[in-house]
């Protein structure tokens, strides 16, 4: 063989090592990234129309991994529990834009109060339209349903259901009074094994849990 | 309707890309035959074209799909002769067709066409192959000649047959699979050239090896095509969670981002950056999400808190997009969507150039939609009455060069003529 078609199957074999790394190492990762980095873009929305719900999207999406690392989720549950945090309230969109900047939540009517409870059911209807979303649709759709309303939820659900409470309870009433409404429903409105990995987060002794 | 007339279309194909392709070969094969040796590689090339046929990418739902068994083609190619390379590639593309068609929705014609494509392409190759080794004796350059041969007739072919049989144009498949391939197909050339000397000169062992490149361009292809559908789809949900939020944006939206596109077309614009400029157009108003709609919504003159509040949907909507990497591009031109010639507009209060011209066909657009925007007779917007066309386009003219850019009204106003 001459000196070509050793330069041709030397690049050749070069540009394959560099291809196999690249797509299998780098570009997955990548594409991950870039997917999860995107769906800021509805949190983000939703935030801009309610002003109340300012950086409450990040403190679900810290506490939810935390449990989710304590729970020893896989990197796929890791995934989709994030995705899923980004996009459970897009169905916010669908509500009126007073009802939840202008009027306080005690004063809603019984109607006001069933709109309101649709949200997680209109974002999973809406996730379902897209294709690469599809995955997360039970999830969102069950982000508030209580933990022994007799359905299978996913374990995903039952992190966020957790997160978003203590998040949000946090943020209205004190760190104090979330630690106390959790902690006091674990196994009637919450899992009690995510309740359980929460004491652990928060070190708090797990004896105080009333279901252990 | 339109599904029956896409098969007896995709029919016609068939019969006449059958008939080209039978003919063709049957002519090559006659032709350039010429005496082989049978070997190993008789067995082992045909063995690995046909695996390498079960790693597709898939481009459409109707079965069109990339497939990487040139190396091996051009292989039978050098060692038995045209007839070898031509009935590999057929046999190896009927195949696993047939295989992969079992099950799902994909028509008969569909893998007529493209068994009589595989077949018209690798006779161009071989053509191509001949002529090349009658000035050259390097076997790199011969089969860097086939796989030319074979890829611009084979691109072509598919490109015509997706324009022919559905509504995209051509120029849209070709960028978007451009897009997608230019430097894996300089590599796919690298691997074809590899392949082509380990079998000229008999290094029979190392054949088998070169699947792992063609399983590596394939994994890398399927991963961007993933890319670009999630791209795709965060448009879509972005729409979806506007159209919650202000019902009225749903055939409004569809009608700016086409005309859009094609004033960004007629005003010089690169292909890619016209299809941006309709993904942009989509995507304007997307800051309206974070809108009250019962302010967008009056139909009395707002005051100016609410003016305002109205106001920042530029600002917002560039928000809301700068998360995804993908629309780095286009935020600045949802930003100054509302900036007028005359420095008058929002936010910023830009003047002339310095407005991007992709905001500035946007602005066009919208206005124009928004004045003849009317849902089955009645106003299209609780505050306004639709005007007719022939009023609307006035009106821009009116406004050209305070609020409106003279160059892209006059555009806009050919493209509406046009139609």
């Amino acid at each position: 063989m001459d000196l070509v078609s050793w330069i041709v199957l030397a690049s050749a074999t070069l540009a394959t090592l560099w291809l196999v790394v690249y797509v299998g190492i780098v570009l997955p990762r990548q594409v991950d990234e870039r997917f999860f980095d995107s769906m800021r873009a509805f949190s983000r929305a939703v935030e801009l129309r309610f002003p109340g719900h300012t950086g409450l999207t990040d403190d679900v999406e810290i506490l939810a991994t935390r449990l989710a690392k304590e729970l020893k989720f896989t990197r796929e549950q890791m995934r989709r529990l994030k995705m899923s945090a980004r996009l459970q309230d897009i169905g916010l969109c669908a509500l009126p834009y007073t009802l939840i900047n202008k009027k306080a939540s005690s004063l809603w009517t019984s109607a006001e109060r069933a709109t309101y409870e649709r949200h997680p059911d209109v974002s999973g209807a809406m996730l379902d339209l897209v294709p690469s979303l599809r995955d997360l649709t039970d999830i969102v759709r069950h982000h508030h349903t209580r933990f022994d309303s007799a359905e299978q939820l996913p374990v995903e659900a039952r992190v966020l259901k957790v997160s978003v409470e203590y998040a949000w309870t946090s943020r209205t009433d004190g760190e104090a009074s979330a630690q106390q409404r959790v902690l006091a429903s674990a196994g009637s409105e919450f899992c009690p094994e995510v309740v359980k990995a929460l004491a652990v987060v928060l070190d708090r002794p797990v004896g105080e849990l009333s279901v252990a | 309707m339109q599904r029956t007339s896409t098969i007896r279309k995709a029919q016609g194909l068939f019969i006449l890309f059958g008939v080209m392709g039978a003919g063709l070969a049957s002519m090559v094969v006659a032709e350039l035959q010429h005496p082989a040796q049978p070997g190993p590689l008789w067995v082992i090339l045909p063995a690995l074209a046909l695996l390498a046929e079960f790693l597709p990418v898939e481009l459409s739902r109707r079965g069109l799909r990339i497939t990487f068994t040139l190396p091996y083609v051009v292989g039978m190619a050098l060692v038995a002769g045209p007839l070898g390379a031509i009935a590999t590639e057929v046999v190896a593309t009927s195949v696993v067709s047939l295989l992969r068609s079992r099950g799902r929705n994909i028509e008969m014609p569909f893998l007529g066409i493209n068994v009589a494509i595989s077949a018209i392409s690798a006779s161009c190759g071989a053509v191509a192959m001949y002529l090349a080794s009658t000035t050259t004796d390097r076997v790199e350059l011969q089969a860097v000649a086939f796989t030319f041969a074979y890829a611009v007739v084979n691109f072509g072919l598919v490109a015509y047959v997706e324009w022919a049989t559905s509504a995209k144009s051509l120029t849209d498949n070709v960028a978007t699979s451009l897009e997608i391939g230019v430097k894996s197909f300089l590599f796919y050339v690298l691997l074809v050239t590899a392949v082509a000397l380990l079998v000229s000169k008999g290094v029979v062992w190392l054949v088998p090896v070169t699947l792992i490149p063609v399983w590596a361009i394939r994994t890398g292809l399927k991963q961007k095509a993933a890319y670009y559908e999630q791209y795709y789809e965060t448009i879509t949900a972005l729409t979806l969670m506007l159209q919650r939020a202000h019902p009225y944006t749903h055939g409004h939206l569809e009608r700016v981002s086409h005309t859009a596109e094609e004033v960004a077309r007629k005003l010089g614009l690169s292909s890619r950056r016209a299809r941006l400029v309709r993904e942009a157009a989509v995507l304007h108003d997307v800051g309206k999400i974070a809108v009250d709609e019962a302010i967008l919504d009056k139909p009395a003159k707002l005051t100016p808190d609410e003016f305002e509040h109205v106001k920042k949907h530029a600002e917002w909507g560039a928000e809301i997009l700068s998360p995804v990497r993908q629309f780095s591009p286009i935020v600045s031109w949802i930003l100054h969507h509302h900036e007028r010639p005359d420095g008058t507009g929002y936010p910023r209060g830009l003047k002339l150039d310095e407005i991007p011209i992709e905001s500035r066909i946007i602005a066009v657009v919208d206005a124009y939609d928004a004045m003849i925007d009317s849902q089955d007779g009645k106003p299209g917007r609780p505050y306004r009455q639709p005007m007719c066309e022939a009023d609307a386009l006035a009106e821009l003219e009116r406004h050209a060069g305070t609020q409106f850019d003279h160059a892209v009204v006059a555009v806009f106003r050919e493209v509406v003529a046009g139609e």
